[in-house]
This record gives structure tokens, C-alpha cells and sequence, in this order.
């Protein structure tokens, strides 16, 4: 339950065996690979070890087609559960093996190939077809054969569109006009009779003119602003055309059908062998292999030797060593602590039952290598302020129920098993603080609703400690009770870590006189909410005033002037600078309102629904259903809202007011040189 | 006290209660809307992130409760539901009408900034999935005075109640 120890181990083996120890060391999987080359000195005759990655890049890239082509025509139904995290594809070895001999990528790629040229092509071919009809649309009523249309000698012909308002400027009586001759076409198509009421409407028109006269008559007909169809150069009439098109479209769209219905026998199956599973435990498989040729170029090599360093977990060290000393006997392997300057990552363990809110430490960032593992301490807080704010016994059994529902079904994926445990936890935390707080449903065991004596009545009034609607201002002053609580555990964990560290002045500093002056002034504001014994206060003020000045005569320690110092002590008493003071003591606790807040949200909003559903239970004969249906529709509905609020602001809780009295994520994770990434994983004997 | 004050204290109280859940649903939806033009945008791209999305859509949504549990609060405890009517003055009419329009904006400017959180945090999940668990603070942080805002709604509305409360506004 801490940050696990880091050793750094360094191999040096013989040149010709590099291949093999980077494969052994994958097989393993206990050991980060770090790059070496910054730590030696430079005039050393090493160079970094050269590997080749193509051959597992290109197998990649064909994965990644065949894929990519199967998402298109098979996309990919996720469950509920695996659109809220990706779920990897649990295998073993044996598959992993059967997989690689039997799964001919190369046949499949190639086929995958073969069919999305196909595809392309259709669609391609469907887009110029499409164009082509839309081009000759504007003239498929025209009875002409294009032959006629094209081929005469001496004449060109025109289509196009004429504006009706220039119309009169066509004058058979004058030049040009007498060298032309012309013939309205009149439209089948509707559309365009709308147009022609309008002032821009357009009439179709044909012009004829001898070609010597074309340059002129063109001329004028820009003029009447005449807009050209450009007729295409086909022999066939334009109708016949069009329809030939159609079949040629209707071929093409059967062929990219045929193509989908090839892709989806391709994509279907989940058992081994069968649709994506292989080619995504291939893409896992080379992506290792891609990632073990990375790690070995991290290596550095000499004309003899070859160099490997890397962090490894204390627990593992005999592991690797066995390893060595069966394999590669003749290398020489060196364990020792890491240096105190080197940038370490940090692998966190922790005892199953506490696992759960690793999450949230992983979510905030894990903490420095030299520091403490925050998750211990978070587990009675976090389920605690989660269940404050759920409140609700009936609601926190659905919780539990789903929470052991989806623990049940997740087992073999430790990201969402710790998201389903923190509900089953949070239901069973909501179950108490519901339980003590008496919400049932909200008030569905009044008697107006289940009848005397019902027994959600007869639970609800033997575990029912306080109820923080009667008695608000008392409910107010335990939430804010338990902020203060939660914070005074934040500052003794910064003083755990002053220890640690060896810092014996934080420890009394940012420690010992928060702690001091805090418990003072907690005293003396007893004195504004009732009459307290002036023993109480004047003890209050004792303590107030000698951590005050604990603080302002340390805080600003690391300022070089004495009044400087007493300055920046007294800004940091206030709260401006630094991570505390006393500003943001009370806003925090302040902040902790919020337990009582979201939990009356979720009785009330339960209540009013109950009220509703009350109202519609008199009505004869189909009362009773109503009664049922509303109180289903609307429990459902604040169970969500209710248990996504709780969560979210007890998330907040523990991350801001609390993780900031302490704590400092940001950590790199130890990531050891394996199979198992967050795609696939390969399951281990007796799992 | 003359009989038309005490209906007009109780038809401002109801006011009120119109105005809290009112102005609430509006900002709500507005956020909601906000966040969700995002999310259609992502989704577009990325349709397996959907499930990451939906919690985020949702924050904007609770003011619209909060300014519900407020209407519903007054109309309880002036007697309007499921109990016998009080007398309500002038005095505790203005100030319930106002204890009600100050949540209301509360929640409605929250509501909207929260959708407008809630739309930065979509982003960031788009682009780095992992992530999604520090993009829902965002909008949580903009919650807080939503939150606020409502308690101090409830005791309010739970104190201007109270018959010592009553008495010294008049009645």
C-alpha cells in the first residue's frame, strides 16, 4: 500500500546476444527500458544500438487497412461500458501463437486491398456518373440527336437561357440579329414555369447562325445576358443517355453492396480466429515487438558489448536475475538504489480492497517517487462525503446491486473493476448515511403513500438519526464539522511527508502551528453561535495567537531579510501566498456545504416525485399504474443526476481541499517493457 | 393586517417560486445546448467517445433541479402542498419573491458557464481521451455556487418559515 521501490538495474552482455536479451526482457515484463547515452561519458566508444522497425510497421499499416475498411462497412457496437472506457482484448499465449502461424495477413490484406479498390472505384465511377446527369438534366427533354446537333458544317447551334426581360431586344429587323435564326424551347420541366412569373425568370432558347458570323452574334448574345448549356459531345440522344447512366449506377452501387456484404462475413464473429479479434491481437503482437525495437535502440553498443539500463521493481529483482543467470550466463547484470537527482516514475501498489480509488489518485496524477502514496488515506473520506451526498437507502441498494452487477461482468479489466467497486462501495456508504438521515426512496414510507405501518415506515424510523430538513442548521454544522475534520487530516499528512522528507521545521511550520492556530480560532468562533465558557475562549485565544506567531516567524522562511521574513509570514497567516491561510481554511471548509446541499437535493427531488405520483393515485382504476409508472420514470431519473452530482463534487472534495493541503501528482508511470497494453492483454496462469 | 396583504404576500411568494424554477430550467437548457453543439461536433469524428460525453452534457442540466427543489420548498412550506396554509405578510412575500429571483439568477448564469465549461472539457476529452476524469471538474468548479446558491435558498426558505421568522415580518 505505498510506492514500491525502484531499483536500477543495468545489463551489460555480449553484442550478439542484444536481440535476445530485449526479448527475454519483454517476456518478462517487469523492467523499464531507459535511454543511457546522457549517463555515460562522452568520449566512451558506445554508439546506440541500431534496430529496424519496418517489418513491424508495415505489418501495422496492413492491420490498420483491413480495420479501417471493416470500421466502414462494420463499425464497431459498443456496449454501454465500453464507451465509457476502452475495454482490452484479454488472451494468452497459446492464442497469441495460433494466431500468428494461422492468420495469413498478407492473403487477408491483400484481399482487403482488392476489395476496397473496388469500393473506391464505384464510387468514384458513382460521382462522374452523378455529374454527368446532373449535367444533362437542364436538356433531357430535348427530342435532338446530339449527332444532328454536332455535326453540321457551316452552322453552329446554341442552347442556353435567356432572360424574359431582354427578350425584346432580339430584333429579327436588325443587325446582328438578321443573320441568326432562333426557336424557343419551351420547358416539360414545372420549376422553370414558376420561374418565368418572376422578374430574373429565364426562357430556354436554340440560335442558329452560319460560323463566319458566330463571333458577332455571340457578342450580342452576352449582351441579353444569354447563359449557355454546354451540350455534351455524345452521339446518342441525351435521353437514352441518361437512362443508360442509370443502369451503368444502379451496376455500380450492386458492386459496392457486394463489397460491404464481403467486409461484414470479413468483420462478424467474437471467438478466436473469427471477425477483428485476430488482427487486433496481431496489431498487439507487433506493436510489442515495434516497442521492443524502440526499447533495444536504447541500448548502447560497443565493438563487443552491449549496454541495457533500466528501473525495475524491488519484488521483481529476483525474477530478472534468475532469468539472467539462466539465459545469459556470461553477462554481467548490476542492481543498486537509484540516484537521488534522477526524474523517477512511480508504480503505486495497493491491497485489493483499497484498489478502488486508485483510480482517482491515477486521474490526479501520481505522486513524486520520493513522497507517499495518497490512495490509504482516501478511502473512508471519499466513500464517506460519496454516501453523505447519495443519502439514500433504497437508491444506494440500486447502486450496490449495479456496482456488483458490473464488478461481476469486469473482472478482467482493471480500470472499469475499479470504477464498478467504487459504486458497489459508494451504494453500501449511501445505504448507511441514508439510513441515518432517513430517505427511503425520499419519504415514500409516509403513510400517504404505502399505507400505516408499511415496513419501510417501521426501517425508516428504527435507524433515522437526524433529519437534515428538520434540522438544517444542525446537518450544516456536521457537514462543515466533517470539512474541518478532513482538512486537519490533510495538514498531519503534509506533516507525514515534512517527515519523510527529513523537513523537521515544515513539519512544526506548515504543520504543527496551521494545527495550533487553526483549533484556536476554531475555539474563539464558538463564541459567535452560542455562549461558551470563557475558559474555552481565553484557551482559544492562547492558542491563536502562539500559533499566529509560530507562523508569521517561520512562514517566510526561505526570504533572506528578518522583516522581509516577518512580512511574508504575515501575508502567508492571511492566506495570499502559499498553499494556505486562513482565507482559504474557511473557504474550504465552506465548501464542504456542499455535502449537505446535494444530499437534501436528492430526498427533495426524490420527494417531489413521490408527491407527484401521490396525487395521481386516487384516479380510479388506473391510479395505481400511474402511481407505479411515475414513481419507476422519476426514481430512475434523480438515481442518475443524484449518483453523477455525488461522485463529481466528492471528487472535487477529496482533489481540492483535500489533495491541496498535501498533495502533488504529476508523476510519470512505470510502464515496463511488455505485452500488456490498454488494447490487449495476456491473461496469466491461475487469473 | 388586512385580508388582500396576505394574498398578496402569498401570490409574491409564489412568484418566486416561478421565477427560481424558471430562471433555472432556462439557464440549464441553455447550457445543456451549449455543451451539446460541442459534443455534436466531436461526435461526428469520434462516435465512440459518446459515452464519455453524455456526463458532461448532463452537469449544465442539475440548476434545472436546484431551481425546482426551490419552487417546491416554498410551495411545502408556505403550506401550498400537502399541508395547512400559513399566513404570509407582505414582509415574507417580498422576501421569499426575492429569495426566489436570487436563485434563479444564481442558477441561471451558472447553468450557462457551466455549459460553457462543460463545452472546453468536451475538447479536451476529443483530443486526449484519458483525460476525461479531470475534464468533469471543470464544470464542477463552476457548479460549487450553484450549490451554494441553493442551500442558501433552502435556508431561507425553511427560516422565513419558521413562526419566529413570521412574527417579525409582520404578521
Amino acid at each position: 500500500m505505498a510506492i514500491e521501490p525502484l531499483k536500477k538495474v543495468t545489463i551489460v552482455s555480449t553484442k550478439q546476444a542484444n536481440r535476445r536479451l530485449i526479448k527475454s526482457i519483454n517476456k518478462l515484463g517487469v523492467m523499464e527500458v531507459i535511454d543511457i547515452q546522457g549517463s555515460l561519458k562522452e568520449d566512451l566508444p558506445f554508439k546506440n544500438y541500431r534496430a529496424n522497425t519496418s517489418e513491424a510497421d508495415n505489418n501495422i499499416n496492413k492491420i490498420d487497412f483491413i480495420l479501417n475498411l471493416m470500421n466502414i462497412f462494420a463499425p464497431e457496437q459498443d456496449s454501454f461500458i465500453k464507451s465509457l472506457t476502452p475495454l482490452p482484448i484479454v488472451t494468452t499465449e497459446a492464442e497469441v501463437d495460433r494466431t500468428l502461424k494461422e492468420y495469413n495477413l498478407d492473403k487477408n490484406y491483400r484481399y482487403a486491398v482488392e476489395l476496397d479498390e473496388i469500393y473506391r472505384n464505384s464510387e468514384r465511377i458513382i460521382t462522374e456518373i452523378e455529374n454527368e446527369i446532373e449535367e444533362l438534366k437542364p436538356v433531357m427533354d430535348i427530342p435532338v440527336d446530339l449527332e444532328e446537333f454536332h455535326s453540321t458544317k457551316r452552322i453552329s447551334m446554341v442552347i442556353g437561357y435567356v432572360p424574359v426581360k431582354n427578350l425584346h431586344i432580339i430584333d429579327d429587323t436588325k443587325e446582328p440579329w438578321v443573320w441568326a435564326a432562333w426557336e424557343e424551347l419551351p420547358e416539360v420541366n414545372d420549376s422553370i414555369d414558376i420561374l418565368k412569373q418572376k422578374e430574373d425568370a429565364k426562357v430556354r432558347m436554340v440560335f442558329a447562325f452560319l460560323k463566319r458570323d458566330a463571333e458577332d452574334i455571340k457578342r450580342a448574345l452576352e449582351d441579353i445576358g444569354f447563359d449557355e448549356i454546354q451540350l455534351p459531345k455524345r452521339k446518342e440522344k441525351i435521353k437514352e443517355r441518361v437512362l443508360e447512366l442509370e443502369a451503368d449506377m444502379e451496376h455500380y452501387r450492386e458492386k459496392i453492396a457486394d463489397v460491404a456484404d464481403k467486409v461484414r462475413r470479413m468483420a462478424q464473429g467474437q471467438q478466436e480466429g473469427e471477425g477483428k479479434r485476430p488482427l487486433l491481437i496481431l496489431k498487439a503482437y507487433w506493436t510489442n515487438i515495434r516497442n521492443r525495437q524502440l526499447a533495444a535502440m536504447k541500448g548502447l553498443e560497443g565493438r563487443w558489448v552491449y549496454i541495457i539500463s533500466g528501473y525495475i521493481r524491488t519484488k521483481d529483482v529476483g525474477i530478472l536475475t534468475a532469468m539472467m543467470e539462466r539465459e545469459f550466463p556470461e553477462s554481467v547484470v548490476t542492481v543498486e538504489d537509484p540516484p537521488q537527482d534522477e526524474d523517477l516514475p512511480v508504480s503505486i501498489s495497493v491491497p485489493y480492497l483499497f484498489r478502488p480509488i486508485q483510480l482517482l489518485t491515477e486521474m490526479f496524477g501520481l505522486p513524486p517517487y520520493r513522497s507517499f502514496d495518497p490512495t490509504p488515506f482516501m478511502q473512508v473520506n471519499f466513500y464517506m462525503f460519496f454516501g453523505i451526498c447519495f443519502s439514500d437507502v433504497c437508491y444506494g441498494i440500486m447502486l450496490a446491486i449495479l456496482g456488483a452487477y458490473l464488478n461481476a461482468k469486469t473482472k478482467a479489466y482493471r480500470g472499469v473493476n475499479n470504477l464498478a467497486r467504487i459504486l458497489l462501495y459508494g451504494g453500501i456508504s449511501s445505504i448507511i448515511f441514508g439510513a441515518l438521515t432517513g430517505s427511503w426512496f425520499g419519504d415514500l414510507y409516509k403513510p400517504e403513500y404505502l399505507g400505516e405501518g408499511n415496513i419501510l415506515l417501521t426501517l425508516q424510523q428504527r435507524f433515522v438519526l437526524i433529519d437534515p430538513m428538520g434540522k438544517t442548521i444542525v446537518a450544516l454544522i456536521i457537514a462543515l464539522g466533517l470539512g474541518v475534520l478532513n482538512q486537519f487530516f490533510g495538514i498531519t499528512l503534509k506533516m507525514y511527508g515534512a517527515y519523510q522528507k527529513k523537513d523537521y521545521m515544515g513539519i512544526f511550520s506548515d504543520g504543527l502551528c496551521w494545527i495550533i492556530t487553526l483549533t484556536g480560532l476554531l475555539m474563539m468562533a464558538g463564541k459567535v453561535f452560542a455562549d461558551i465558557p470563557p475558559a474555552i475562549l481565553n484557551t482559544g485565544l492562547a492558542l491563536f495567537v502562539a500559533g499566529s506567531l509560530g507562523l508569521i516567524f517561520t512562514q517566510g522562511r526561505a526570504i533572506k531579510s528578518i522583516p522581509g521574513r516577518i512580512a511574508g509570514g504575515l501575508v502567508s497567516l492571511y492566506g495570499i501566498v502559499g498553499s494556505y491561510g486562513i482565507t482559504s481554511f474557511i473557504g474550504d471548509t465552506l465548501s464542504y456545504c456542499r455535502l449537505l446541499a446535494l444530499g437534501l437535493t436528492t430526498s427533495i427531488v426524490a420527494m417531489a416525485f413521490n408527491l407527484m405520483a401521490g396525487m395521481l393515485k386516487d384516479i380510479p382504476y388506473i391510479g395505481f399504474v400511474l402511481f407505479i409508472v411515475v414513481l419507476a420514470i422519476g426514481h430512475i431519473f434523480n438515481f442518475l443526476i443524484s449518483a453523477l452530482g455525488a461522485f463529481v463534487h466528492s471528487m472535487r472534495l477529496i482533489f481540492v481541499e483535500f489533495f491541496g493541503r498535501f498533495y502533488e501528482g504529476g508523476t510519470r508511470p512505470f510502464q515496463p517493457l511488455g505485452f500488456d497494453t490498454n488494447m490487449c492483454v495476456i491473461k496469466k496462469a491461475g487469473e | 393586517m388586512l385580508p388582500e396583504w396576505i394574498e398578496l404576500g402569498r401570490g409574491l411568494c409564489y412568484g418566486g417560486a416561478g421565477l427560481a424554477f424558471g430562471l433555472a430550467g432556462a439557464g440549464s437548457a441553455w447550457g445543456i445546448s451549449i455543451a451539446v453543439h460541442q459534443c455534436a461536433g466531436v461526435l461526428r469524428e469520434k462516435p465512440e467517445l459518446f459515452g464519455r460525453m453524455l456526463v458532461m452534457i448532463a452537469l449544465p442540466g442539475t440548476q434545472g433541479f436546484y431551481g425546482f427543489i426551490a419552487a417546491i420548498l416554498i410551495m411545502t412550506q408556505t403550506g401550498l402542498i400537502g399541508g395547512s396554509a400559513i399566513k404570509i405578510t407582505l414582509g415574507t412575500g417580498l422576501a421569499m419573491f426575492f429569495v426566489g429571483l436570487g436563485c434563479g439568477i444564481a442558477q441561471l448564469v451558472s447553468a450557462i458557464k457551466q455549459g460553457e465549461a462543460s463545452a472546453a472539457g468536451i475538447s479536451l476529452i476529443a483530443r486526449r481521451p484519458e483525460a476525461a476524469g479531470r475534464a468533469i471538474l471543470f464544470p464542477a468548479f463552476v457548479e460549487t455556487y450553484a450549490v451554494v446558491g441553493l442551500l442558501a435558498t433552502v435556508l431561507f426558505i425553511i427560516f422565513l418559515t419558521q413562526p419566529l421568522a413570521l412574527k417579525f415580518l409582520g404578521q
